[in-house]
């Protein structure tokens, strides 16, 4: 049976593929997106994903403006986000701040640090 | 990270991508500075690159990155200008990634040490070409082979090939239908699901046969590429080019979206180059003269392309000097290309096409590779290669245009001719296992097979038949006729013909949009001698012979005397597959390509039915048909109008002009069209109200 779902948005397929090994190794179903419209797709299904990690520097939306919208909607704004950008560690901590993400984590990233913020996030069913 | 080849080939494609958008970006941004979304966007490149640069420990790339990320930010925020110098550091940048990445693309793994071409970025001073040349690893690229393709051949063999299973599946399935459609006709299997779940499947074939004639589109168009896969590297080659010399120049591109066969574009693209370098030198004069001039101090070239029907039309034009019809001249006569009296009988423009010849050069001053002559003969060579032409447009003191006339594709095929039923037809080489001849008087068809040695037992066909002729003409007592066997995957067909021809290398004309995929016909072309010939679909061929005709042994001729029907059309495809379908049917038939030359031919034979277009030069179809209608001979003769134009405002005026049938190309339906020519023939004044009702 398919573990948690969580959907990542990032305009590198690189990343969208190391993440997607890493987290579906470890039992998760994985949604990638490489523009905010498809992600709307993961993100607004029902049930919500358990966890939605967003890149910051995209071309039409930066990530951190889409989750200030997703965090007016009501449907959206209780799933957990974070950020996963090569911002330096203290930009990405501001956002957070000012953005009310649930955490952040930078590129490159060691698998390990990936798995232990997704499961620090994630409420297992 | 363990460097993974799988990402490590993302990567790279998506480097390859950014860096190309960088590059494009940055000329652009020395022209356009304070264009806030082009700095977002190439900001972004450069983060990128670097981001994902990083996730795969290749530090060397994400430094250089880091450092253009850097200065962009700079710009960006006004701290420093988007001047030359700082445009050419950004380059810098761009080509030592370059480098690193041709060095992955090559199988390399090491990486290179950049902290000496860092620490001169990092002072904003251009590195010495040494400190670059210094992280190629790889060889240099060689020169791709002229008919290299990008896309690994392979992969559009084995696209084909699916293809080509596709339809034989396809066929299966029609094969299963039929049988279906026995079961449920009869008394015994009619019941309501059954006769349900056929015509479902009925509509299920027609869908798949949709999306397979989609995919035939899809894959032929494999081999066309727009323009601007060719013109994007075109902006850095001229600014490289200019600065050289000391010029100004901004590249001006239009139509970069039109498409064009990829090797064709592969061939076009030096000569191009060479016309680009060429304006630049010898075109463009320095900012001092311009400004003296009255012109801005920076030239402008622009390269414009457009789709004319098969052709392409490149247009390469420069605002410099333009060239001296005098020099010239001069230099032609000088080097010998011209007596004095050929010389007296060119005038200024004619003149200027001795620049295309070979050995032609009016530069004062041989440099460097740029300066040497022009190698102008260089360019008419790759364009008359490519069998297109080159016309020189010039305006001397204004600048210069080089008119370049291409066929869009370079596709051709090897086909043989043959005769069938008066008509000629090319069979495409690769679907013809053999030809022979076969003795007809030993040929005995009890089965619709013939036994060939080495072959076996084959099914076999008039080809005449096949292509829907009813009658066949009297083959009389020919004891011998030749044979074409076809081969489709395993299965085999063998065709009768009356005569065989050449073997020719052809260009696939596809038919015209307008007319939707026709059975049996894969395209046309025109023969050296002027001819239009329909290429046959052979997977076509093979359908036709499985549903219905096998070998029938010739039945006296017809007593009946043929109709006569002119067929009117401007475009050749149409024309000569209207004509075709006809004669096919044992119908004699003329064509004319207007109105006006319609009226010519009615003058000189007597004609039972008239099939007219519309839009037509001179004298269009409404026109031909209004004058018919006031002569004598002609006030009943029936008239079908086959246009594009769908309106039913366009139908009701081509019938109050007096056509009793109006069909519209893009539904055009072989069995319909013929269906209406027979009736009218047998009942001239029926006019067809069932059609119209239907259509409006």
């Amino acid at each position: 049976m398919a573990g948690p779902t969580i959907v990542i948005l990032d305009d590198s397929e690189l990343v969208l593929e190391m993440v997607r090994d890493c987290l579906s190794h470890a039992g998760y179903e994985v949604k990638t997106a490489s523009n905010g419209i498809e992600a709307n797709k993961f993100i607004y299904a029902t049930p919500p994903p358990a966890l939605v990690i967003l890149d910051v520097m995209m071309p039409l939306l930066d990530g951190d403006k889409k989750l200030s919208i997703l965090k007016t909607d009501e449907r959206t704004r209780n799933i957990p986000f974070v950020f996963l950008s090569s911002k330096p560690a203290q930009e990405l901590q501001k956002l957070v701040g000012a953005t009310g993400a649930d955490g952040y984590l930078c590129k490159p990233f060691e698998d390990q640090d990936l798995l232990d913020l997704v499961r620090k996030l994630v409420k297992s069913k | 990270m363990a460097k993974n080849p799988k990402y490590v080939a993302i990567f790279l494609k998506e480097a390859s991508e950014h860096l190309a958008s960088l590059i494009k970006g940055i000329i652009a941004l020395e022209a356009a500075p304070s264009d806030a979304a082009l700095m977002h966007e190439l900001l972004r490149n450069a983060h990128s690159i670097k981001g994902a640069a990083r996730m795969l420990a290749l530090d060397p790339i994400g430094a250089v990155s880091h450092w253009m990320e850097d200065i962009l930010k700079e710009v960006e925020s006004g701290e420093v200008g988007a001047t030359s110098a700082l445009v050419d550091l950004l380059l810098c940048g761009c080509d030592a990634i370059k480098l690193m990445v041709a060095n992955l693309e090559a199988g390399i793994d090491t990486l290179p040490d950049v902290a000496a071409l860092l620490k001169c970025l990092s002072k904003r001073s251009l590195p010495p070409a040494k400190l670059l040349e210094n992280l190629r690893l790889s060889p240099k690229p060689v020169a791709k082979a002229v008919d290299a393709v990008n896309v690994p051949v392979a992969t559009i063999d084995a696209l084909q090939e699916r293809q080509g299973e596709l339809f034989i599946s396809k066929q299966k399935l029609e094969k299963r239908l039929k049988t279906l459609q026995q079961i449920a006709r009869s008394s015994a299997g009619r019941t309501d699901g059954l006769w349900e779940l056929q015509l479902q499947l009925e509509d299920d074939l027609l869908e798949l046969d949709q999306l397979l004639t989609e995919i035939n589109e899809q894959v032929m168009s494999l081999r066309l590429l727009p323009l601007r896969t060719v013109s994007d590297s075109f902006a850095r080659v001229l600014r490289d080019v200019a600065r050289t010399q000391g010029k100004q120049a901004v590249l001006n591109v239009i139509g970069e979206d039109c498409e064009l066969d990829r090797v064709l574009l592969d061939q076009l693209r030096p000569a191009l180059v060479h016309l680009l370098t060429n304006a630049v030198t010898h075109g463009l004069e320095s900012p001092k003269e311009r400004t003296a001039s009255g012109k801005p101090p920076g030239g402008t070239i622009t390269i414009s392309a457009r789709l004319a029907g098969d052709t392409a039309v490149i247009t390469f034009e420069d605002d410099g000097r333009g060239m001296d019809p005098a020099a010239v001249r001069d230099k032609a006569l000088e080097l010998g290309l011209l007596t004095p009296s050929s010389s007296a009988a060119l005038d200024d423009a004619e003149i200027l096409s001795c620049t295309l010849l070979p050995g032609f050069s009016t530069s004062a001053t041989v440099t460097d590779a740029f300066g040497r002559g022009v190698g102008l003969d260089a360019v008419n060579e790759a364009v008359t290669k490519v069998k297109g032409h080159l016309a020189i447009e010039n305006d001397p003191g204004k600048g210069c245009r080089f008119v370049l006339n291409v066929p869009r594709t370079v596709l051709t095929t090897k086909a043989l001719l043959v005769g069938a039923g008066g008509e000629k037809y090319l069979i495409p080489s690769g679907a013809i296992a053999s030809v022979l001849t076969v003795d007809m008087s030993a040929f005995r068809s009890d089965h619709g097979e013939i036994e060939l040695p080495e072959f076996g037992s084959v099914p076999v066909a008039n080809l005449d038949l096949l292509l829907g002729s009813r009658s066949t003409v009297g083959t009389g007592s020919r004891h011998k006729k030749p044979l074409v066997l076809l081969k489709r995957g395993d299965k085999r067909l063998a065709c009768l013909v009356d005569s065989l021809h050449d073997t020719l290398e052809v260009v696939v004309k596809r038919l015209s949009p307008q007319l939707k995929k026709v059975f049996l016909v894969k395209g046309g072309t025109i023969l050296p001698n002027g001819d239009a010939v329909l290429i046959l679909n052979t997977a076509d061929l093979f359908s036709a012979a499985d549903q219905s005709c096998y070998y029938t042994p010739p039945r006296p001729a017809a007593s009946q005397p043929s109709h006569r029907i002119l067929v009117v059309d401007d475009s050749i495809s149409s024309r000569s597959l209207l004509a075709s379908i006809l004669s096919a049917h044992g119908y004699l038939v003329d064509v004319a390509e207007n109105g006006v030359e319609a009226l010519e031919k009615f003058g000189q034979n007597e004609y039972h039915l008239l099939v007219s277009d519309i839009e037509m030069p001179l004298m269009n179809g409404l026109e031909l048909v209004r004058t018919l209608r006031k002569r004598l001979f002609s006030a009943r003769l029936p008239i079908v109008m086959v246009s594009s134009l769908r309106s039913a405002a366009d139908r009701q005026q081509a019938v109050n002009s007096g056509a009793q049938v109006y069909l519209v190309k893009g539904e055009f339906d072989q069995d319909v069209f013929l269906n209406h020519v027979q009736e009218l023939l047998i009942h001239p004044q029926k006019r067809s109200h069932l059609w119209q009702a239907r259509q409006l």
